[in-house]
C-alpha cells in the first residue's frame, strides 16, 4: 500500500478478457458429466478466476508480500475446514451402516411421508418407531 | 432479502458515483487515493463471491 501503483489499461482489458473466456469454460465444461469431480472442476476453474481478480483488480501481486501472504493462508484454512467437514457429510455410514429414523416419530412431518434409509428404501415403520421409544425414554 | 440485497447494492454504487465525483472535482489525487483504494478493495470483494455463487447456483 506505501507504493503507489498504476495498472495500464492494456493489463485491465487483458485481465477482463481471460475471466470472460474462464467464464465461458465453466459455462461449456458444466455441459459434461464428470460425476463427483463436476464441482472440483468448477470449483478449480474458480479457483483460477478468483486468484485473476485478487492479484490484479485487488492489486495483491504489487502489495507488500505480507498481505498475499495472509490472504492464501486463509483461503488455505478454509479449504482444510471444508474438506474435512465433506469428508464427514459425504462418507457418513461408509463403515458401519446405519438406519435413518424420524428424531421425533410424533411430529406430524412424519405423517404424509413413508419412512426410508439413507438409499430411499422403504423402512419398516415398527422398527423404526422402537428406536424412537428408547431414546425417549433417556 | 431481495430488498435487503438491492439497498446494499445501491449504497455500492452511491459509494462509487461518489469516487467518480470526488476524482472529478481532484479531491481525490495520486496524493490522497485511500477511499479509491479501499472502496475499489471491497467492491471486487463482489467479484471473487460471484465467481463462486455462480457456478454453484447455475450450472452445478
Amino acid at each position: 500500500m506505501s507504493e503507489h501503483h498504476i495498472t495500464p489499461l492494456k493489463t485491465y482489458l487483458a485481465v477482463a478478457g481471460t475471466l470472460f473466456f474462464l467464464t465461458a469454460v465453466t459455462v461449456w465444461v458444466s455441459y459434461f458429466d464428470f460425476g463427483s469431480f463436476n464441482i472440483v472442476i468448477a470449483m478449480g476453474v474458480a479457483t483460477m478466476k478468483a486468484s485473476i481478480v485478487a492479484l490484479f483488480f485487488m492489486h495483491l501481486l504489487w502489495d507488500d508480500k505480507k498481505n498475499l501472504t495472509m490472504f492464501v493462508m486463509s483461503l488455505m484454512f478454509l479449504g482444510i475446514f471444508i474438506t474435512v467437514t465433506l469428508l464427514d457429510t459425504g462418507f457418513r455410514g461408509g463403515v458401519n451402516s446405519e438406519v435413518e429414523y424420524p428424531i421425533n416419530n410424533r411430529a406430524a412431518f412424519y405423517d404424509s411421508l413413508p419412512l426410508t434409509d439413507t438409499h430411499g428404501h422403504p423402512v419398516d415403520e415398527h422398527s423404526a418407531d422402537h428406536h424412537g421409544e428408547d431414546e425417549d425414554h433417556h | 432479502m431481495t430488498g435487503l440485497h438491492g439497498l446494499h447494492v445501491a449504497i455500492g454504487m452511491g459509494l462509487i458515483a461518489w469516487l467518480i465525483y470526488a476524482t472529478a472535482k481532484g479531491n481525490l489525487n495520486s496524493e490522497y487515493y485511500t477511499p479509491m483504494e479501499m472502496i475499489g478493495v471491497f467492491w471486487h470483494l463482489v467479484d471473487l463471491i460471484w465467481i463462486y455463487l455462480f457456478p454453484l447456483f447455475y450450472l452445478i
